[in-house]
């Protein structure tokens, strides 16, 4: 792993030294653009619309189109001049609850690891952020700009989330929140009841991205010149009503469980990784997550028309 | 959508857009706007788009060769729905995991099942597991009721989170110091508001677009902010806190 910025925290008048890691990364396919006649990689060509030349890399620059049509022409020169801040420092701002903290607005994610010698007020902080259930909003800048972003415990570690600039969240304007909705009090036990048992406690883990599974294999059959796997079939559903369909769903979710609760056959998890941020505010302690939960229940089943 | 056997016609809205200024590539000389042109490396002739396919290059560095239709239907739906897999609480859902986000909004008709679903999801803090086509692609997300409407976050699958392969950052720390550093959390605890914070970035360069504009020199830049020195931890701790009791931190702006 390869660090992609080296600062320190500052919190307060206590200085940490941290490296920064990416924390995620795409398992896709990378596929390249190819001439399907000789199999050469496509490059591109940049040719100017106005004198037709093809333009060589240390002519362009970078055009900003105004609302009347006007190009203004930025060099590199002008970029420098901007005010970027280019100190490597994470500077904690406040603290606020985790449930205050809309995930919506969480963008990419680090791993903090603390210089040898700051390990201790990094364990500090990681301690103090996991009991209080507060998050660090701190300012950073990477790779010249300026962000928004939030520290928070998660196992062992700091991770910090960077954030969206507040008008990068679209409001939520839909037309069908202006019509009243009545929400029938027995629809709504029926379709609790129907949470409740399809609720299981959630691993990633029990889930397999199909999709690049089967890209894999098309892509190993093409290597071999063998058949390409088919595709599975779908089936066809049938329409009910709300009500109805919420029963049905009750009893099937049910059999399938075998009408016991099953026992927790998961291994442990680390608490702090159940640390998250949600913003409706409301506590979920209260809610069991074992219990009734199943590794073998639905979750991976579909849910087939009776 | 499907939950259970409730079926109802949704569409996603992108809940997020980034408030960057878009860019274009000019021709610096007379400020045109370049054209790609897709040119073949090995023939060097120029290629019209019927003639490209995607290639996947093997470890021994031949090319699997790929056209459209090898990508159809994937493995996943044939018909785009979201279908619930599981109910979790919603502090069960590793943030991390977080991908894109999309607004849920229900067709006219299904405005009373989506109710439902949302209603049900508020009550009982939970958060419905879908799995879903999106994009020719197979997607994993959580449903979580925000304000009147459904939010879906994409979720990464589980091998695209790094496990990190640094040395273990467990040492112990004493009691004194863990209370101090919580007062020091509780003094600088404050309501979020993000609304509070602006990106001075994009607003220079809205500035210098402007200014270049109408033909002006370029704003100068301001002074980056100071940064806390070293000190003796539990001292540093202890001064920390006694400079925001005293108000001399202020949230910056």
């Amino acid at each position: 792993m390869r660090s992609v910025w080296r600062g320190a925290i500052s919190f307060g008048l206590v200085t940490i030294g941290v490296r920064l890691y990416t924390a995620t990364e795409e398992h896709d396919f990378r596929f390249n653009q190819v001439h399907r006649e000789d199999g050469g990689r496509i490059r591109y060509r940049r040719v100017c619309q106005v004198c037709g030349e093809e333009v060589a890399y240390a002519d362009i620059a970078k055009g900003y189109e105004l609302d009347d049509g006007r190009v203004v022409v930025m060099d590199d020169e002008d970029f420098d001049k901007l005010p970027i801040n280019t100190d490597h420092a994470i500077d904690v701002l406040e603290f606020v609850p985790v449930e205050e903290v809309d995930p919506i607005y969480f963008q990419k994610v680090y791993y903090l690891e603390p210089d040898k010698a700051a390990t201790r007020p990094y364990v500090l902080l990681r301690t103090a952020l996991e009991r209080s259930g507060q998050l660090a909003v701190v300012k950073i800048t990477i790779r010249q700009r300026e962000t928004l972003a939030m520290l928070r415990a998660r196992d062992d570690l700091l991770v910090m989330h960077t954030m969206l600039w507040p008008d990068e969240v679209r409001k939520a304007d839909f037309e069908f929140l202006e019509s009243e909705v009545d929400v029938r009090p027995q629809e709504l036990k029926m379709a609790s009841s129907l949470v409740e048992s399809m609720a299981g406690s959630f691993d990633p883990g029990d889930f397999t991205d199909d999709y690049t599974e089967a890209m894999q294999k098309v892509i190993e059959a093409k290597a071999a010149g063998a058949e390409l796997p088919e595709r599975p079939e779908e089936e066809a559903g049938e329409v009910i009503d709300l009500m109805t369909a919420l029963e049905r769903s009750v009893e099937q979710a049910k059999s399938a469980r075998g009408g016991k609760p099953a026992a927790r056959n998961a291994p442990a998890r680390k608490p702090a990784a159940k640390k998250t941020a949600s913003s409706d505010g409301s506590s979920s302690r209260g809610s069991s997550s074992g219990g009734s939960s199943s590794r073998k229940a639905p979750a991976k089943k579909k849910a087939k028309p009776a | 959508m499907s939950f259970g056997l409730v079926v109802f016609p949704v569409r996603l809205v992108g809940a997020t857009r980034d408030h960057g200024f878009r860019f274009h590539e000019v021709h610096r000389a007379d400020g045109g706007r370049l054209r790609h042109r897709r040119v073949c490396s090995v023939c060097d002739a120029e290629v019209d788009p019927e003639g490209v396919c995607k290639g996947y290059e093997l470890p021994d560095g031949r090319l699997v060769l790929l056209e459209a239709e090898d990508f159809e239907g994937l493995a996943g739906p044939v018909e785009p729905t979201m279908e619930v897999v599981q109910f979790a609480a919603a502090d069960e859902v590793d943030p991390i995991l977080f991908g894109r986000s999309y607004f849920v909004e229900p067709e006219r008709v299904a405005v009373p099942s989506y109710a439902v679903l949302r209603d049900v999801l508020t009550r009982s803090s939970r958060v419905a597991v879908v799995r879903m086509g999106l994009r020719r692609r197979e997607v994993l997300g959580v449903l979580r009721p925000r304000g009147g409407v459904l939010v879906l976050h994409t979720l990464l699958w589980p091998d695209e989170v790094r496990e990190p392969d640094f040395d273990s950052v467990d040492v112990g720390v004493g009691a004194a110091e863990v209370r101090l550093a919580e007062s020091l959390v509780d003094s600088m605890t404050a309501p979020f508001d993000p609304s509070v914070f602006s990106d001075g970035y994009r607003e220079a360069l809205g500035a210098l677009i402007e200014a270049r504009a109408a033909g002006d020199g370029i704003p100068v830049s301001r002074a980056p902010g100071e940064t806390g020195g070293e000190a003796h931890l539990l001292d540093a701790l202890r001064r920390s806190l006694e400079r925001v009791r005293s108000g001399r931190i202020r949230r910056e702006e």
